[in-house]
Parts: structure tokens; C-alpha cells; sequence
């Protein structure tokens, strides 16, 4: 799984530069195991959504839109053209406790 | 049952004295059988009972000498100390000489040194805990906090006149305890030529991370062709996919400042020519990089084999 929100084309060499497209968030696999919190019998706590939100919470300005999604993105043909379309699931990114935020070096939030 | 008693007098003691004879063959008091026994009483040494010296709590020491060293092991009761090799505590860096048990030695024959060893037919080994609590009694439970030293190892050397640190290892709390959760960190530390105290130039902390002046803050292996996916990464939290060839790479903790130096590599065997160039608005950011792959001809194209690496604080 992992998220997607709408974004702009951030390459200022692109001729699609400043349009409007879709952004995946791709969970680092070693990060996703920071997040776990075991119990007494070693089983992770944590379900991967719960870390994706906080993914999005910590990497996604807040007030973001956003999707956790499984869907198969793996065809980029037209790649830069591909737009971001609000559905049931969608959520908005939040703000990280100040707790998370001083964790991460973070003087404030996205 | 023969029995001899000594009674002592209300106005002398009880003791039994052999007097040494022309020679020692006869300095001996035989009991009838291996299951005779000295009577004790509570004012009598029992090998076989709990011993206390010094029960009343006294100023006066314990001393034990060896063949060849007078102070083997000497507790100085005044000063609450155990002394093994001498019956003067040394001074030292940082610390004085309020360092509870010491060993101080002279030569190589014995070297000074402790050595623990286990002997198991396991896994285990000899180990040696430093420990630490908030509380001022001993046996104290109470928890420690964020920051907190839990132990220190001290390498220190004579100037000529005392001790001065020229190296040290700090094993510390590193987040918020709480009952079976203790995050902690290591701090390697070293003393500058010219100085006499040392300054941290590692740190292992809680998560995992090396900071140093010497160690990347951030790495990572990705495949930005299909769905992207992180292969491995060091200190980093998410890739973000931004379109064809353009990606950000967010920081899991962020740099102290934008005053680093950031690296980005395509190794593709579908394309020769691939190069990953920074972002050309060249925006250092404290949370993120962004690494635009194009071909020679400036084309954006999506790569299988890419790598970032960042240097600084």
C-alpha cells in the first residue's frame, strides 16, 4: 500500500511544470518497521495503515488530501498527465505531536 | 565424653593459649575424629558463619596483604572505599577521588587490569552493567529520564601533575523511559589536541542512526520504474513519485541545517546515458531532497537503479 494525493508538477524543466498531476508516497520498508510497537509476544501493534497516516501526517503538508491506496500504479505511461481524484477513502494529512515532532527534528509541521 | 571446658573468669578471659614449644610438630590441637567440632559462641570466629568486621560501623580499616604487595585489598573505612593494590585512592578526571572501588598497580607482572571470564556451555558471556537510577537510596527503582547518563567508560592519562580525559564513552537515555521501555544512545567521545576535556564526535542514537561528522545522515536505494519502491534506505521515511524522472526523498529526521552536501547516482543498464541531477532550482531543504532523473539529452526518464546520499548535520 501506499498514498496518493494531488500535487503539482515540481520540475522546472518539464514542459508540464506547474500542472496539476498526482503524487505517490512510498513508504521507506525500514521506516514502516520503526513504526511497529510490539506486544509481550512480539507481534506488531501498529496496523500499516495507522504507520501510512503517520507517514502522511509527517511527509504531507498539513491539510493535505490524501489516499492510502493498493492499487497497481505500476503502468507510467503518461506518467505526467495522471490527476488525482478525490474518492470515499480520502483523507487530509495532520499535524505531528509535538512529541513526534521534536523526535524527528522537526521545528514545526509541514 | 571427655570434655575439657574453659570458663573464663568474671575477671579474666577464656582462652585457650598453646605456647610454642622448642619445636612447631606439637603446636597443634587434635579433636577426636573428623566430625569433631569447635564449639563457637556469637564471640567466637565461625568459618562456616557470616562474618562482619567492623559491625559497630567504626573509622578504622580492613587490610589484607599479599606476598608482595602490602595493601592486596584494603577497605578504608573512613572514607568508604574499597582499595585493591594500595591504600591511597588516586585522583581523577572529573570525578576526584570519590570513585567507590579502585585498582592501582605497579609493572606488568600482574597487569593491572580486571578480567571477568564465564565459563558455560551456552551463548553467555562475562558481563560488565553499569547501571542507574533517580533514586538516593540503594536499591532505588525510581526512573531515570531523557538524557540521563546510565554509564560512562573514561580513558584517562597523567599530564604529569593529574589525570586529564582523553577519551570517553557515554551510554545514555535517549527519548522518554517507561516501564519496559528504555530508548538509549551512545556517545563516542574524544579530546582535541590542546585541550583537556573531551567533545562528542559520534552518537548512536534510539533508532538506529550514526551522527557524526563522518557518517551519512541519509541513504538510499531505489527503483523508480512501475510502482516505486525503496530497496533499502538509511533515515528515510517515504519516496514521493512526483511524475516521470522527479522524485523527493523525506528525511525521516530532518538535517540540523541546509548547509550539507547531497549526492544522487543512475545506474541503468537499459540507459547508458542516465544521470540524476539535484533539482535545478538547487532548494536544499531540511526534510527532503529532490533528485530529477534525465537522460544526456535532458529528457526525464524513470531509472530501476537509483541512489542519494547526503553528508552534513
Amino acid at each position: 500500500m501506499h498514498i496518493i494525493y494531488p500535487s503539482t508538477n515540481k520540475d522546472a524543466t518539464s514542459p508540464n511544470y506547474g500542472e496539476a498531476t498526482l503524487a505517490q508516497l512510498i513508504p521507506a520498508p525500514k521506516f514502516l518497521a520503526q513504526l511497529a510497537v510490539l506486544d509481550e509476544d512480539g507481534n506488531d501493534t501498529v496496523t500499516l495503515e495507522n504507520k501510512l497516516i503517520h507517514i502522511a501526517n509527517k511527509d504531507l503538508p498539513t491539510g493535505t488530501p490524501y489516499e492510502i491506496t493498493d492499487e497497481d500504479t505500476s503502468d507510467r505511461s503518461f506518467r505526467n498527465a495522471w490527476e488525482y481524484v478525490a474518492g470515499a477513502d480520502e483523507q487530509t494529512s495532520a499535524d505531528l505531536s509535538a512529541e513526534d515532532l521534536e523526535k524527528y527534528n522537526m521545528k514545526e509541521n509541514l | 565424653m571427655a570434655k575439657v571446658k574453659i570458663q573464663g573468669h568474671a575477671s579474666g578471659t577464656g582462652i585457650l593459649t598453646v605456647t610454642a614449644p622448642n619445636t612447631s610438630t606439637d603446636r597443634t590441637i587434635t579433636l577426636p575424629d573428623a566430625t569433631g567440632t569447635l564449639a563457637t559462641t556469637a564471640d567466637v570466629f565461625d568459618p562456616d558463619g557470616a562474618v562482619t568486621i567492623n559491625d559497630t560501623g567504626a573509622d578504622v580499616d580492613f587490610r589484607v596483604e599479599s606476598n608482595n604487595v602490602a595493601n592486596m585489598l584494603f577497605v578504608d573505612g573512613g572514607n568508604d572505599m574499597v582499595l585493591i593494590g594500595t591504600d591511597t585512592p588516586i585522583s581523577f578526571d572529573a570525578f576526584g577521588s570519590e570513585i567507590s572501588v579502585q585498582i592501582q598497580g605497579a609493572g606488568t607482572a600482574p597487569y593491572t587490569g580486571l578480567g571477568i571470564v564465564q565459563n558455560s556451555n551456552d551463548g553467555d558471556a562475562a558481563v560488565l552493567i553499569l547501571g542507574k537510577s533517580r533514586g538516593t537510596s540503594v536499591g532505588s527503582t525510581t526512573i531515570v529520564q531523557d538524557g540521563d547518563d546510565c554509564g560512562r567508560i573514561e580513558f584517562q592519562g597523567m599530564d604529569g601533575t593529574d589525570l586529564e580525559t582523553c577519551a570517553s564513552i557515554f551510554g545514555e537515555v535517549d527519548g522518554t523511559p517507561g516501564s519496559g521501555d528504555m530508548p538509549g544512545r551512545l556517545s563516542f567521545r574524544t579530546t582535541a589536541d590542546g585541550a583537556d576535556s573531551a567533545t562528542e564526535r559520534l552518537r548512536i542514537t534510539s533508532d538506529g542512526r550514526g551522527l557524526s561528522q563522518f557518517t551519512a545522515k541519509v541513504w538510499c536505494k531505489f527503483n523508480g520504474t512501475g510502482t516505486p519502491a525503496i530497496d533499502d534506505s538509511h533515515n528515510c521515511s517515504s519516496l514521493t513519485d512526483n511524475g516521470t524522472g522527479d522524485y523527493t526523498l523525506n528525511f525521516t529526521n530532518n538535517m540540523a541545517n541546509t548547509n550539507y552536501v547531497k549526492f544522487a547516482d543512475a545506474k541503468d543498464v537499459n540507459h547508458n546515458s542516465a544521470l540524476i541531477i539535484l533539482h535545478s532550482t538547487d532548494t536544499f531543504a531540511v526534510g527532503s531532497m529532490q533528485l530529477l532523473c534525465q537522460n544526456a539529452l535532458g529528457t526525464a526518464l524513470d531509472d530501476t537503479n537509483m541512489h542519494a546520499l547526503v553528508f552534513g548535520d
